[in-house]
């Protein structure tokens, strides 16, 4: 008890390799990092209320407006995402389902970016157009999240990601966003009652209005204020997501005990980790109410593994992310083998977080990368993951939120994977 | 003066040796470009924030153009090109489908580029790019290689 009243210390000092400080909390420190708040929440687009561009030439906003512009003033409603991932006999299934009715509004000002422009709260960025034929990089500027639950609870957040063209005008996204401050049933963030939080947006827009993103809030809650004790029940009144969403899964990633995270060094400092993590099947849900949210961990599916590159010792509030060699492998409730799925993160940020009870700051952990490749049943897949977790670099141990979105455009990968149950 | 003299000579001479190596290097064109795309990634380092949006926006073109004329002279996409541009192994239809495809999108992204150029060009030109303030470094772009992974 008397390590929960032990502040942490603001910065690492340098350890050389092989060294294991703090290793005897390993347990009490994981136990941290698992204690989280998810939202998952979905985005729609409602054509009653239309986003506004910010076009290129203002006297013909009406026409090239619509092709040729710098930022998009996003207003959305959002609805609860929920995803139910399952063990079958024939393998995975999920489940995705989305609320009727809105539970939130998000406001931001979407903006493309240059490739080697850091964005920042409050700056305005070299303009740049929105340019639907290649690879781009955006910021999230003035992002406003507004809960509709009884507290009228909410957060403002900053963050950024990347575009990946899909062809017809449509781009993937994927996006990092740090929460910079909550109110209501989020009033905390980011002190000791609620240390920090993190959202990750997976999905696809046609720019200027179409959309279908998901995102999901990460808030963590060391000490359960946020949590239910009974499992928020399955949505009532839910319909399916848009055509050309996807089929989502979720998976919580721990610490693999037999074959604990190392730490990789550069010049004697550590540069990131070799992760091993064993995967499981998970829901998260939340009371559009109440805010309280409900975690139900399932058995372990899976394993993932990568080269997590990240500067454990910088002191700076965020830093780069980026992953290699990442490897998720999946098997069945008898052990055989289902496949295995090969994605990188190409881009996350790391977010140096305080948390009483670990002896050295933690990092919270966004990105997300496309599907590389795939064997067995996830030969030839498609999609995109992110994630949204937290990692200990002193001791070594995580906490991970994994959502894969798998596309299925031709329904070739769905046709091979009716076998198998995946969707 | 003496130093600046000094290092104007030292630069000349680096570039000298750099062009010798790089002629060397042509055998293994991957490795002239990985070193051609370093001086050029330090260069721009030491730019500062107007030129380097002009710089970045300039190379942007270039390798859009360089891309379309490799397409239209049949020798494919680049590697690390919009995503749109997939290629397929299926049959030849399908094949030419995709080819036509990627040329339509590489043409595409080369019109936005020479746009963007023209708003660079403004955007600097109307002295805005001078003032221009960079935000927290940790929202920097991702460098592709990974510290300690270099070849």
């Amino acid at each position: 008890m008397s390590s929960a009243l032990t502040p942490p210390l603001a910065s690492p000092p340098v350890f050389p390799p092989g060294a294991t400080p703090g290793i005897e909390k390993s347990g009490e420190v994981t136990r941290l990092l698992q204690a989280a708040a998810y939202y998952p929440i979905f985005n729609v687009h409602n054509p009653a209320i239309p986003n506004d561009t910010v076009p290129l030439f203002p006297i013909a906003k009406q026409t090239l407006g619509q092709a040729l512009f710098t930022a998009v003033n996003v207003n959305e409603q959002l609805q609860r995402f929920d995803v139910v991932t399952e063990m079958g006999p024939q393998g995975l299934q999920a489940f995705n389902a989305i609320s009727s009715d809105p539970v939130a509004n998000v406001t931001i000002r979407w903006t493309p970016i240059p490739d080697n422009y850091a964005p920042s709260p409050g700056i305005s960025p070299p303009p740049t157009l929105l340019n639907p034929f290649t690879t781009q990089r955006f910021t999230m500027l003035n992002g406003q999240l507004s809960f509709q639950d009884r507290r009228v609870s909410g957060i403002s957040a900053f963050g950024s990601g990347r575009t990946f063209p899909i062809g017809g005008g449509s781009l993937n996204i994927g996006a990092v966003i740090n929460v910079l401050q909550g109110f209501g049933a989020l009033y905390g963030l980011t002190d000791e009652t609620l240390p920090g939080a993190t959202m990750v947006i997976n999905g696809f827009i046609t720019p200027p209005n179409d959309l279908a993103l998901n995102l999901v809030v990460r808030v963590m809650d060391p000490n359960g204020q946020l949590a239910t004790s009974t499992p928020v029940p399955p949505l009532v009144k839910a319909g399916p997501t848009p055509a050309g969403s996807g089929t989502f899964m979720f998976f919580l990633g721990e610490a693999d005990p037999r074959r604990p995270m190392r730490l990789l060094y550069s010049g004697g400092e550590p540069i990131g980790a070799q992760m091993f993590e064993n995967l499981r099947l998970v829901r998260i849900a939340f009371d559009k109410e109440t805010l309280q949210s409900s975690t139900q961990p399932g058995p372990i599916v899976g394993t993932a593994s990568s080269l997590l590159y990240c500067s454990f010792q910088n002191e700076g509030t965020v830093t780069t992310a980026q992953s290699t060699g990442g490897v998720f492998r999946f098997h069945d409730t008898q052990g055989r083998d289902l496949g295995s799925l090969f994605i990188n993160m190409i881009e996350g940020r790391a977010f140096r977080t305080l948390l009483r009870g670990a002896p050295w700051p933690v990092f919270r952990l966004g990105g997300f990368g496309p599907f590389l490749n795939g064997t067995g049943s996830f030969a030839g897949a498609a999609g995109m993951m992110t994630v949204n977790g937290v990692i200990s670099a002193f001791p070594p141990t995580l906490s991970n939120l994994y959502i894969l979105r798998f596309l299925d455009s031709g329904g070739r990968l769905q046709e091979r994977l009716q076998g198998t149950g995946l969707v | 003066m003496r130093n600046l003299t000094r290092s104007v000579a030292s630069f000349s001479w680096a570039m000298s040796l750099f062009g010798v190596e790089q002629m060397a290097n042509l055998l293994s064109p991957r490795r002239a470009a990985d070193a051609f795309g370093a001086v050029a990634r330090s260069t721009e380092g030491a730019l500062g924030p107007g030129l380097r949006s002009a710089f970045q926006t300039g190379d942007r073109l270039q390798r859009s153009m360089v891309d379309l004329s490799f397409s239209l002279v049949g020798l494919g996409s680049s590697a690390n090109g919009g995503g749109a541009a997939q290629t397929t192994s299926g049959s030849g239809s399908t094949g030419a489908a995709a080819a036509t495809s990627g040329l339509l999108t590489q043409v595409g992204n080369l019109a936005f580029e020479l746009l963007q150029l023209g708003v660079t060009t403004v955007y600097w030109a109307s002295g805005t790019a001078w003032s221009q303030q960079q935000g927290l470094p940790g929202w920097g772009n991702v460098d592709q290689q990974p510290p300690g992974t270099s070849s």
